[in-house]
């Protein structure tokens, strides 16, 4: 008998209960399931009642107000606490669909890494979707594979998926430079050596928690088939930062602790407060390097290897120095507000040093501005995106709108914040 | 340890000098003494005299079969005779060879190890290659650290070469850890054991440790290591060279390699990589609890390709983790090679040669595997003129199809070169 703790971090989600059930009934051993809910909810919700669950011996219900809630990565902390060595963990969001006999399915895969000589496999990845409206018809049947978009101006790094083109062809999982958390299969250690990082609050979890893991010696694949589904659009349900106050002060501290474990900060992380991250940090089985080798990137210069942008599959193959980018990608986003004439032609859009020079300009035409100006009519706000190769970073950006009737109006500018 | 259990001594004797010896280091060393039995099938030459068991004829515990040698079949034949006619009442059986040491109350040891992992709900046998002692300087030469079996590579006929290892890991283990095999000369189990699981007497030296570890697997019993020191083992076959049962064999005409060609032949029978109806496994069988494919992805192995998983081959304690998917776990494993390499002085007439390559290739001619002979051993061939042998056993995804052994002359570089063709 093996067991398999899961561990589902809900918020006043509607597709909870659905989620449970599907994955009870669609596992060939639910009795060897150990379900651990971080059940954040409001009393005044009505679709995420588990009184079905209370008295069931597999489940293990840590109820939190909504209002005490500190977050995702501070719920699955508090439900990695239940852990009781399991043989297998198994992390989830709490808005899922499965596939018939998905357990043994995801045991045979990580017991064939095993087998095959890799002792600590990790299964993760940004598994494809589904529309809870239109299930199971409109599931995605499709593979994607987990890469870096950008390192975001305070140090996380911004993950997206990516199409793996015949998929089809793979004959075992491959080989993953990232942990998505809404999907984690691997052996229950991985709770005792990676333990979840209370601290962090959203951006960050999911690049810390790989390069944490590649150092403790587990190696990160993605299943080669669609097995189980995420729904990501998920328009009008409640998340943690619509109802929480503070949660800017909380990604920023985030943001602090990330560049510290990643020794991203000017003059490093000082020993004592390296120490100050146990047991959230580095192993010892592998270096930071290592993983940075493995994956294409470098933490310090913010750079991305070619291969990693190409999305080929990891290591690096490749010369590692050579083919390192220093790219800068950045979304300005500016208030819809301020456009209110009607015959803007150029948005001189640049990216600025301290003095005010540009370091980068690429301006917007008649056509990209009409895009930004209708785009998302519920959103308050345009988001410019910019991407270029230099090692300098900018500090401000600027858009300066010229309009055909008025000549150039005035300057918006607004310094990026690193921290 | 309960206050009554007795254990029976399988001892099977050929010509042993250290017979005498082990009855009473066992003797000595057991906590409770009166509940140690002996089984021995001595089996003897007059001539020898220093096996000569008189001294215990009258203790009741001793049960002494004696056989003139020109009339022993082999060892599995006379270790069936121990269990079949020797073995009565007895709670234990300690199966053993004829050349051992023990340490001090080793019979409360294997009892307590024994019964603890019963009492999780396993049927277990204790076995495993006892660490070495030395005869003639003993007790300092004794091996200090417990070994493992593994898998070293599957030989062509189809056996498994099975080789010790350190016990990794074994000072900081509270209990066995599991094993892929049972060994020959070491077992400790339930009584029932021996009963259930007979020894096949054409077994004949070869392969009756993967005979009896396969039935026993799959007639439902567990296989593990001790984790401690409990008795030691002496191969004695320098010591006892000429006395052997082959030396014996060869000496008395019989035919020993149609007899080790049948035996092998019913392993692979006994393992499904062959059919012959003319042999018959009756009462030798595997048994029906586990499967013989539960075996095998127990151990990590499929006897029929020949293969292996890496985490075999790297050591890992068994169960290997379960893939209940039979094509997911055939790809799982990778091929075990074995080959047996002959370097002889008359293919290679040179006197300035540098080195010797010898490399698998693939039907395309890529090669798979390759290493070079060089200094003393190319020597000792070029210049003594000594034949070079070796097993050579690599893991591989690819079939070699030909062994190429090319030397290379100082002066001439590349010259002679010659192509093996492997089956």
């Amino acid at each position: 008998m093996s067991k398999i703790f899961v561990s589902i971090a809900s918020y006043r989600d509607p597709e909870l209960l659905p989620t449970i059930e599907d994955l009870l009934s669609t596992a060939d051993k639910p009795n060897d399931l150990v379900i651990c809910i971080g059940w954040q909810h409001s009393k005044e919700d009505t679709w995420d009642t588990l009184k079905k669950y209370k008295k069931d011996p597999r489940f293990i219900i840590i109820d939190v107000d909504y209002k005490d809630a500190k977050g995702v990565c501070w719920m699955r902390s508090e439900i990695q606490q239940y852990y009781t060595n399991e043989d297998y963990y198994f992390q989830l969001d709490s808005h899922h669909r499965f596939s018939m006999g998905w357990d043994t399915q995801l045991k045979d895969w990580l017991n064939y890494l095993r087998c095959k000589g890799s002792y600590k496999p990790i299964l993760s990845a940004y598994i494809p979707g589904y529309y809870p409206e239109k299930d199971p018809e409109d599931r995605v049947q499709e593979v994607w594979g987990l890469n870096i978009d950008r390192f975001m101006p305070a140090g996380a790094i911004f993950l997206r998926p990516h199409h793996v083109d015949n998929w089809q062809r793979l004959t075992e999982p491959f080989k993953a430079r990232f942990i998505s958390a809404h999907f984690i299969f691997t052996l229950g250690s991985f709770v005792k050596e990676v333990p979840y990082d209370p601290n962090l609050y959203f951006h960050g979890e999911e690049s810390s928690l790989a390069a944490r893991a590649y150092t403790w010696g587990y190696d990160l694949y993605s299943p080669h088939r669609p097995l189980v589904w995420h729904e990501y659009t998920r328009d009008g349900k409640k998340k943690h930062w619509d109802d929480s106050q503070d949660w800017k002060e909380k990604d920023n501290s985030s943001y602090a602790r990330f560049r510290k474990l990643f020794n991203m900060d000017p003059g490093g992380c000082h020993p004592c407060e390296r120490r100050r991250l146990k047991p959230y940090d580095f192993g010892d089985v592998r270096s930071l390097e290592d993983f940075e080798r493995y994956a294409g990137l470098k933490f310090s210069t913010r750079q991305v290897h070619k291969e990693t942008i190409e999305n080929k599959f990891p290591p690096i193959s490749g010369d590692y120095e050579l083919g390192l980018c220093s790219q800068f990608k950045h979304c300005i986003d500016v208030y819809k507000g301020s456009f209110t004439e009607t015959d803007y032609d150029t948005f001189a859009i640049a990216f600025l040093d301290e003095e005010g020079k540009d370091l980068y300009r690429q301006d917007a035409n008649e056509l990209e501005i009409q895009g930004l100006l209708n785009s998302n009519q519920d959103d308050q706000f345009m988001h410019i995106w910019r991407q270029y190769e230099d090692t300098r970073r900018p500090y401000a950006w600027r858009v300066w709108p010229h309009s055909k009737s008025k000549d150039w109006l005035d300057k918006i500018e607004e310094v990026i914040k690193y921290e | 340890m309960n206050n009554k259990e007795t254990i029976l001594l399988h001892l099977p004797a050929y010509r042993d000098p250290e017979l005498v010896p082990t009855i009473e280091s066992a003797l000595q060393n057991a906590k409770y003494p009166k509940r140690i039995h002996f089984g021995i099938c001595r089996q003897f030459n007059e001539d020898d005299k220093f096996d000569n068991l008189d001294a215990y004829r009258k203790d009741k515990r001793f049960h002494i079969m004696d056989v003139p040698y020109k009339e022993a079949k082999g060892l599995p034949w006379a270790r069936a005779q121990i269990n079949e006619n020797l073995l009565t009442d007895q709670d234990y059986i300690l199966q053993l060879d004829s050349h051992h040491r023990f340490e001090k109350d080793w019979d409360e040891t294997l009892i307590d190890m024994h019964n603890d992992l019963e009492a999780q709900g396993y049927k277990p046998i204790l076995a495993g290659y006892l660490p070495l002692y030395d005869p003639f300087n003993d007790p300092q030469g004794r091996t200090m650290e417990p070994w493992q079996q593994t898998f070293a590579s599957f030989y062509p006929h189809g056996t498994i070469f099975i080789r010790p290892a350190l016990l990794h890991g074994w000072q900081d283990m509270t209990q066995p850890p599991m094993s892929r095999f049972l060994s020959g000369h070491f077992c400790f189990a339930r009584s029932e054991w021996a009963r259930e699981i007979k020894h096949d007497p054409d077994i004949y030296f070869s392969g009756e440790e993967l005979n009896l570890t396969v039935r026993s697997y799959t007639h439902g019993y567990d296989l593990f290591h001790p984790h401690k020191l409990v008795i030691w083992h002496s191969t004695m076959r320098e010591e006892r060279s000429g006395m052997l049962k082959w030396d014996d064999d060869y000496k008395l005409g019989v035919n020993f390699i149609q007899k080790q060609d049948y035996a092998r032949k019913k392993i692979r029978v006994l393992l499904r990589t062959e059919e012959d109806p003319t042999i018959d496994l009756t009462g030798y069988d595997l048994g029906t609890v586990r499967t013989l494919r539960d075996f095998e992805k127990y151990a990590g192995f499929h006897f029929e390709k020949k293969a292996v998983q890496k985490y075999t081959i790297d050591n890992h304690y068994p169960p290997n983790p379960l893939i209940e998917d039979d094509y997911l776990w055939e790809q799982s494993l990778m091929t075990s090679f074995y080959h047996l390499v002959t370097i002889t002085k008359q293919d290679f007439p040179e006197t300035d040669y540098q080195h010797i390559l010898v490399a698998f290739d693939d039907e395309n001619g890529v090669g798979i595997n390759q290493k070079y002979i060089t200094g003393h051993d190319l020597d000792n061939l070029m210049k003594v003129g000594i034949s070079i042998h070796y097993e050579e056993m690599f893991l591989t995804h690819k079939k070699p199809s030909r062994l190429v052994l090319w030397a290379y002359s100082n002066q001439r570089g590349w010259c002679e070169r010659i192509e093996i063709k492997i089956d």
